[in-house]
């Protein structure tokens, strides 16, 4: 390790000044050597606290950067930290979000010849765990509406005794079970709770498979393989190309068409 | 009944079920893939646009119906449903009624197909495979037979290039995607409850993500469609099936086909989606294709609209609400019984024969 180059000129001024001399006869011009001894005193004791003036002064740099550092970045990002707590953060959805903010937060100027820092791997886990919460939460749907068939189907099955017509065979109650299930579920499809929820899980599933892509595409930029990006492009060119040429044959077709007329015109068979 | 004749009658019921399960299984397992054939109707080759295909199917009796007709089935399943088995097929059955049939084959869209709209599915390949079978008969228009989503599809055709077509049939075809809200009911119209669920910003995601809407999502929606009958399928139903060989195939091929699901164009779907799901542009007067609004009131050709009543994946509201929106005088409605595909691979030749004798007279 080097030292600064003020640092370095520190050291040499005090080694010069440095050395014990015999105490002079206090004649003129031995009071001026001694006015020149009290100088070279203050200049050692200068000499002396310069270090740690310098010191200071880098301590109160670093002070005034945490200060900025603390102004721009902290507040924001101690905001975020705190949200790690809440609860309502690990429902489903709120992670990746709350990831992304976090990534402009810390995020710095971009620099030529540095690597750039990025949180994607992060947020694919983010988002898988977002997928997870919200499986967990269909678990939670589902697992009640069972207990709901359960009880409609004992309903039935009670209305039917009291009305004189108890199950006779098993294959009987299997199809009132059956019709039970049946118009549950159905009625559970349609409600607006499962609608929310298929919704969200749906988005949570197609932004893991985005955020996924993001890895395969750094992994196939490593690999020189063209990313579904690059051919997402290319088909698209493709696709202009086909267009292209299908309306050339339309006008090759109506051309030939023009030169010789159809046998009989519209109006059916 | 006593204790004991429900415990008799339970043991009774459990070995009948057994004895079915054995037979069933005995009966699978002498079926091998291979011995699963669809779509065995002799067809050519007629036309290939990059993954499409225009077929014809070969027609061996005597024509009662000059106009050919073209066929046009949904994105989102295989045409060849259509064309199940020798004695559950309603494009052999037209082809023995008389009619010249081709079939507008969608093939299975990969990555490169994304970009495909309603504009390259109708003015695109549709157009081109009219004039080819314009061009093969010397006709200046023909017929179009459109299927579901194959229906929303011709009925586009026709309104853009009214001068092409000298009839259209719609079968199943949903015109006002909204009007399942004015009859709602438990059993039909789950696909656009679920539509309407999702913002456009949720659909643009999916496709982003995906490129195309993989088959997969249709193949769930019609699992929570009828949720039971998935639950089902493979303890009950294919016991039920596995009784006798005939009905064992029937339930094969069924499956063979359903578990054939293309997927869906990106750009396609996104205004399948969007447009006409949510906004319901159609019948709005909305929807734009190439750059050209579909008016509904250009079309002007005699017109079958087809519909079920019990169908429950396109609510017959949506299909009926055709009438007053199109500007033809000769404007029929034929309601069938029977479910959205089950019209379609019954045995019954009436809806095929009915579809030739409307042809027959126009």
């Amino acid at each position: 390790m080097t030292k600064s180059a003020p640092a370095a000129e520190h050291f040499a001024n005090r080694d010069v000044a440095a050395p014990a001399q015999p105490a002079p006869a206090p004649t003129p011009a031995a009071e001026a050597a001694a006015g020149a001894a009290t100088t070279a005193h203050a200049d050692y004791l200068q000499q002396l606290f310069a270090p740690w003036t310098a010191m200071a002064g880098m301590w109160n740099s670093w002070l005034q950067t945490a200060e900025v550092v603390s102004r721009e970045r902290g507040l924001e990002s101690s905001k975020l930290l705190n949200r790690l707590w809440d609860p309502e953060l690990w429902r489903a959805g709120g992670l990746a979000p709350l990831l992304q903010e976090m990534q402009a937060v810390f995020s710095l100027p971009r620099f030529a010849d540095l690597p750039s820092f990025d949180l994607s791997a992060i947020k694919s886990s983010a988002s898988m765990l977002d997928v997870m919460g919200l499986v967990q939460q269909y678990m939670a749907v589902s697992i009640p509406l069972w207990l709901q068939i359960s009880r409609n189907f004992q309903g039935e099955i009670a209305r039917r005794a009291e009305a004189g017509k108890p199950m006779a065979t098993p294959g009987e109650a299997l199809d009132l079970w059956n019709n039970v299930v049946d118009r549950t579920l159905m009625e559970f499809n349609r409600s607006g709770d499962f609608a929310r929820l298929q919704q969200r899980l749906l988005r949570a599933l197609t932004e893991y498979r985005l955020e996924l892509r993001k890895l395969g595409e750094k992994s196939s930029q490593l690999l020189d393989m063209p990313t579904r990006s690059e051919m997402t492009e290319v088909y698209r060119r493709m696709h202009a190309m086909q267009r292209e040429l299908q309306e050339l044959r339309r006008q090759v077709r109506a051309q030939q068409r023009h030169d010789t007329p159809a046998v009989s015109s519209k109006g059916g068979s | 009944m006593s204790t004991d004749d429900r415990l008799f009658s339970a043991w009774t019921e459990l070995a009948d079920f057994g004895k079915r399960v054995a037979l069933a299984t005995s009966a699978l397992a002498s079926v091998r893939e291979a011995d699963v054939r669809i779509a065995e109707t002799p067809r050519q080759e007629i036309c290939r646009l990059g993954g499409r295909t225009l077929h014809r199917l070969v027609r061996t009796g005597p024509a009662r119906v000059s106009t050919p007709v073209l066929v046009t089935y949904a994105m989102v399943g295989h045409w060849n449903v259509l064309d199940l088995q020798e004695d559950r097929s309603f494009l052999r059955n037209l082809v023995e009624a008389g009619c010249d049939i081709y079939v507008t084959d969608w093939g299975h869209p990969t990555l490169a197909d994304q970009f495909d709209d309603f504009d390259d599915l109708i003015n695109g390949y549709l157009d081109s495979f009219v004039d080819v079978i314009c061009e093969r008969h010397g006709l200046a228009a023909i017929t179009l037979l459109g299927i579901c989503q194959g229906g929303l599809l011709s009925l586009c055709y026709a309104a853009l290039h009214p001068d092409k077509v000298s009839n259209l049939i719609t079968a199943v075809t949903p015109v006002d995607f909204h009007a399942d809200q004015n009859e709602e009911r438990i059993d039909s119209g789950f696909m656009n409850v679920w539509t309407r669920s999702l913002t456009a910003d949720d659909i643009d995601l999916l496709v982003k993500a995906m490129g195309n809407i993989p088959g997969e999502v249709g193949g769930t929606m019609f699992s929570l469609m009828t949720p039971l009958r998935t639950l089902a399928k493979y303890n009950l139903t294919l016991v039920q099936a596995g009784q006798s060989a005939d009905t064992l195939m029937n339930f094969l091929r069924m499956e063979k086909w359903l578990s054939d699901r293309p997927d869906h164009t990106g750009a396609a779907a996104q205004q399948w989606l969007k447009e006409l799901y949510q906004e319901n542009k159609l019948v709005r007067g909305e929807l734009s294709v190439g750059g050209r609004l579909v008016h509904l009131n250009a079309i002007d050709m005699p017109v079958l609209n087809i519909y079920s009543e019990t169908d429950t994946v396109i609510h017959p509201l949506a299909s009926k609400a055709m009438r007053g929106r199109v500007a033809s005088k000769d404007y029929t409605e034929l309601p069938v019984s029977g479910g959205h595909i089950g019209i379609f691979v019954a045995r019954s030749k009436k809806l095929s024969n009915s579809i030739a004798d409307w042809l027959g007279k126009h």
